[in-house]
């Protein structure tokens, strides 16, 4: 808090955040209004001397209950949970034994094998879309939801594995080496000390990778064709722009569906979550 | 009887060699006191007793039994470590 005079925390700190909040919060308020607004306001021409853009006077749910009914909305919900639930499961069981070799065991070339997993995370999707494609085909696994559990690990993986790295640097060893002195092999000491101490990292490495692949779209895409097998981010620009004609209730309405979960896992771990931003255990 | 030597003991990190032909014999039921400044190696002389850290040349005896190769668990002995983890210990 800023001490001295109170016009000196309104300017330095109360105008100041104000206006970041509104700034930050701005397009979330811009799609809760669009997706509330009747069509006949939605296309309104600027210049009409009714145009409101910023409030609507007529709210309206119809382009929710459109959403629901006449598009696959609802599948493509359970589909993105589906495949973002799995891979962030195989990416986290992966990276956390990856990263706990890593940071803990001596072993040949464990430094530049971690400098080769992050290499691999810094790749952009973009190019490696182009192999994975070809890759997914030999397999048969297009169109399918395996192509994406199977291919977003490529990026998820590396980034768990970095992320709970340096968290488990930063659990004190000893911890540990009380345990195997005391009788636990190595796998005990790391199942029931070391990781119950890194849960908020573990944590928030589960939710960064889950909104990871919540919100991927390029693989998503390319990899995924038929309506019912989309992912939200796909579904809904693919199937709801049709033409030039975008749908931009149905849109903002399938855009505030689809950050709803991503929203209550973030609400739900906040606070372990911000523990695992600033750090656990204090040495 | 719990008699604990040590042989030649050797550990060398890369370049630098932290422990140098360490030979140390503690019968049963003696109080020994290792004291020396710091970074002359008595933690990594204990922590290769203890099993934590490998051992480069020469022996650990516990009792007749050469433990160079056993686990830390297998040794049946204890240890307290520095004061770090103990107050980490609090949160778990």
């Amino acid at each position: 808090m800023i001490e001295g005079a109170k016009w000196r925390r309104w300017v330095f700190f109360y105008i100041p955040l104000g206006a970041f909040v509104v700034w930050l919060l701005f397009p979330f308020y811009w799609m809760v209004v669009t997706s509330v607004r009747p069509d006949s306001e939605l296309y309104r021409p600027w210049m009409a001397p009714n145009y409101a853009p910023f409030w609507t006077a007529h709210p309206t749910l119809v382009h929710f209950t459109d959403l629901l009914t006449g598009t696959l909305f609802s599948t493509w919900m359970l589909n993105t949970l589906f495949i973002a639930g799995v891979s962030t499961l195989i990416s986290l069981f992966c990276g956390l034994l990856a990263g706990y070799a890593l940071s803990r065991l001596k072993f040949p070339f464990a430094g530049s094998l971690g400098t080769g997993i992050f290499i691999t995370y810094l790749v952009p999707q973009t190019l490696l879309f182009i192999p994975l494609a070809d890759v997914i085909r030999n397999f048969r696994l297009g169109d399918t939801p395996w192509a994406l559990i199977l291919t977003y690990p490529t990026f998820l993986i590396p980034f768990c594995t970095w992320l709970l790295m340096g968290y488990f640097k930063a659990i004190p060893r000893e911890l540990e080496e009380c345990a195997r002195i005391d009788g636990a092999t190595r796998w005990k000491a790391m199942v029931y000390i070391v990781f119950p101490i890194a849960v908020p990292g573990i944590l928030s490495a589960g939710i960064f990778a889950f909104t990871l692949s919540w919100n991927e779209f390029i693989y998503a895409l390319v990899f995924l064709s038929s309506p019912e097998q989309k992912t939200v981010p796909v579904g809904v620009t693919s199937e709801l722009v049709r033409g030039d004609v975008f749908y931009w209730g149905q849109l903002m309405a399938g855009a505030l569906l689809g950050s709803i979960p991503v929203a209550l896992i973030y609400s739900f771990f906040v606070e372990h979550y911000v523990a695992g931003i600033t750090g656990s255990v204090k040495g | 009887m719990a008699r604990v030597v040590i042989r030649n003991l050797n550990k060398k990190f890369d370049a630098a060699h932290a422990v140098k032909d360490v030979n140390l014999e503690i019968r049963d039921r003696e109080f020994v006191v290792l004291v020396g400044p710091s970074g002359c190696g008595k933690t990594t002389t204990l922590r290769m007793v203890a099993g934590l850290e490998s051992i480069t040349s020469g022996q650990v005896l516990i009792g007749d039994r050469v433990v160079n190769e056993l686990p830390p668990m297998d040794r049946d002995i204890h240890g307290v470590p520095e004061l770090r983890a103990l107050s980490a210990y609090e949160r778990l």
